[in-house]
């Protein structure tokens, strides 16, 4: 204990990572030119910035240009803001559950969104009513019902309790798989090739239109989130010791509750269940830069943007010209690096 | 600075507290000992601002519930139990946190939390992930990050409250010291702490004054060495316990005996 005070004055912290956002904007400029300019209408990177001047393109066909600025631009739009927002709330639950493995499918929200949805799918189709209308609408209000609702039970004489939180999470999901399940039973065949879509996700149905039904509701969430990466930040060591930094732990843990659900109810709504990105993204966010949310989460958010282009780019052209759901390919590359890192985990290092 | 009047704290339909009254006054260094479950962290946590509670609490004269967590964050800091983090913080990160209830600059920030490393002699730590240190360490960090907060040794004239729930559990007997003498160093400066521990005879040493639980009451509350008697201990204890004086200190030192078990 001596009392010298001679030390450097900016902290040697790792506050800006600039190499890692700028590899990452750079493989985001790379990966715009790619999923704009290639796919089964043409398949050339031009094409990516053709729209911007047509008249100076003249060896594209109109018809192609019209498939980028109809097609591929809200594709693309929607892949980056499903990307960050999915990134951003993985993060944000991982916070709110101070555990790095929780996950928004964990707590039952992306499955009370998905569920509320196929059963328009599935009874509309029988009650002809024009269920693709409401359904984006529909998923956001499943998941916020479920997340009240799970929120609801959690919290015990004025305190969320995490542990019954996830519990009634996995209650949740079994529960909404079954319902699921059972939805398919009685659907009809083109309403079972629509649940397929939506239980595996897809980013096929975007246009402007949807888009800008759902842009506000991502923004909302995606901004909101950025502004709580500082007391999320202390949540992570405990609720206690944040609450004695003066977080108001109850109205956090709401704000961020409510802003998840916002985010996965309308990227559901969007996209259907895409799985792992908002488990994998914020565990990799974490192996390059550490847990500090100030320095983590802009970097999570980019990988999440990274994640989806490629995924989206590969679900529409690895068997051209028809498409695989995007939901297999993100399982695909994410389930073995999640057990990768389990078992990294186990052999003594930390894998957050 | 601090007085509690009448004060019970209940789980549900269980007791934890009942009717306790008491007052820490700045200058103080009071222990709080007592039997496991006698209510130790349960008091320190309400006296923290943690808990609902029946009764009266008043920090410098107003009512605690009127504190903001915010506002409270400026007047006092807890060290907790040593607990193992599940995030690979680094140690500087972890101390800067508790600058988190201040508005400052980064360069402010990075001068105190730097000031603050090196008061715990933890300067050879300051990268270390937190997954990557031992039980002990995470508790000087704690201690780091709690003089972080309070400013410990400022010259800032408004006297503060540490509050530690056993922070000496963790720690080799150097340490042990270290932590405690820094507590004194602190309290020396016009300031207050409550520190809930186990040990006695640390207990003897370095506080001023003793709370000493019994089965959610106050059984005796004190000086140090007119609370810390044979007949008090064996009270609680309920095992011989035997107290001498210390070779070099003003202070009752706490002997017991070997249990045989026939």
């Amino acid at each position: 204990m001596n009392g010298s005070i001679t030390l450097p004055i900016v902290l040697r912290t790792r506050l800006f990572p600039n190499k890692w956002i700028v590899l990452c904007v750079l493989s985001i400029a790379a990966l715009s030119l790619l999923s704009i300019g290639f796919g089964p209408a043409g398949w050339d990177w031009r094409l990516a910035i053709a729209w911007l001047a047509p008249e100076h393109f003249t060896q594209f066909d109109p018809l192609q240009i019209n498939v980028v600025t109809q097609i591929r631009l809200p594709r693309f739009m929607l892949a980056v803001m499903i990307g960050l927002v999915l990134a951003q709330t993985g993060t944000a639950t991982q916070a709110l559950c101070r555990n790095p493995l929780a996950d928004p499918s964990i707590i039952g929200i992306s499955s009370g969104a998905a569920v509320i949805a196929v059963a328009f799918i599935a009874l509309g189709a029988k009650f002809d009513f024009q269920a693709d209308k409401y359904l984006p609408y529909a998923a956001f209000l499943g998941a916020l019902a479920v997340t009240l609702f799970v929120y609801l039970i959690a919290k015990q004489a004025g305190q969320v309790n995490v542990t019954t939180l996830i519990l009634v999470g996995v209650a949740v999901n079994a529960l909404a798989f079954a319902l699921i399940g059972l939805l398919s039973f009685y659907a009809d065949d083109s309403a079972l090739r629509l649940i397929n879509y939506w239980t595996m996700g897809s980013l096929g149905g975007a246009t402007w239109a949807n888009l800008n039904q759902a842009l506000p509701l991502l923004l909302i969430s995606a901004i909101g989130l950025w502004y709580l990466k500082e007391p999320m930040n202390c949540l992570l060591l405990g609720e206690s010791q944040a609450q004695y930094l003066g977080i108001n732990t109850q109205t956090l843990k709401f704000q961020i509750i409510l802003l998840v659900a916002l985010g996965v109810g309308a990227s559901v709504a969007m996209t259907g269940l895409i799985g792992f990105v908002g488990l994998v993204v914020p565990h990799i966010a974490r192996l390059m830069v550490g847990p500090h949310l100030r320095v983590m989460m802009p970097l999570c958010m980019l990988l999440g943007i990274i994640v989806l282009l490629l995924s989206d780019w590969l679900a529409r052209t690895l068997v051209m010209p028809a498409e695989l759901p995007i939901g297999i390919i993100t399982a695909l590359l994410g389930a073995p690096l999640f057990i990768y890192l389990i078992l990294k985990s186990k052999q003594g290092g930390a894998i957050a | 600075m601090l007085s509690f009047n009448n004060l019970s704290v209940n789980y549900g339909e269980k007791a934890i507290l009942q009717d306790l009254t008491g007052e820490i006054k700045a200058g103080q260094c009071v222990g709080l000992i007592g039997e496991n479950g006698a209510g130790k962290s349960t008091l320190l946590h309400t006296l923290a601002g943690s808990h609902p509670y029946q009764g009266e609490i008043l920090l410098h004269n107003h009512p605690l519930a009127k504190f903001s967590q915010a506002k409270l964050a400026h007047q006092r800091a807890v060290v907790m139990q040593s607990q193992q983090l599940g995030f690979a913080f680094t140690v500087q990160e972890l101390v800067a946190m508790g600058r988190y209830p201040y508005k400052e600059t980064t360069q402010h920030c990075a001068k105190k939390v730097a000031q603050y490393i090196d008061f715990m002699e933890l300067g050879h730590l300051r990268d270390r992930r937190a997954t990557a240190l031992s039980g002990g360490e995470l508790q000087r960090v704690s201690m780091a990050r709690c003089l972080a907060q309070l400013d410990a040794f400022s010259d800032d004239a408004q006297p503060k409250l540490m509050l530690l729930d056993e922070p000496t559990s963790a720690l080799d007997m150097r340490h042990q010291h270290a932590l405690l003498g820094c507590v004194n160093k602190f309290v020396e400066q016009g300031n207050a702490a409550i520190i809930a521990i186990h040990d006695l005879n640390l207990a003897s040493l370095y506080t001023s004054d003793i709370i000493m639980l019994h089965q959610k009451h106050i059984l005796a509350s004190g000086r140090t060495s007119d609370v810390l008697t044979e007949h008090n201990l064996k009270h609680i204890y309920a095992m011989p316990l035997y107290v001498k004086s210390h070779p070099l200190h003003d202070a009752p030192m706490i002997y017991s005996q070997r249990q045989e078990f026939s």
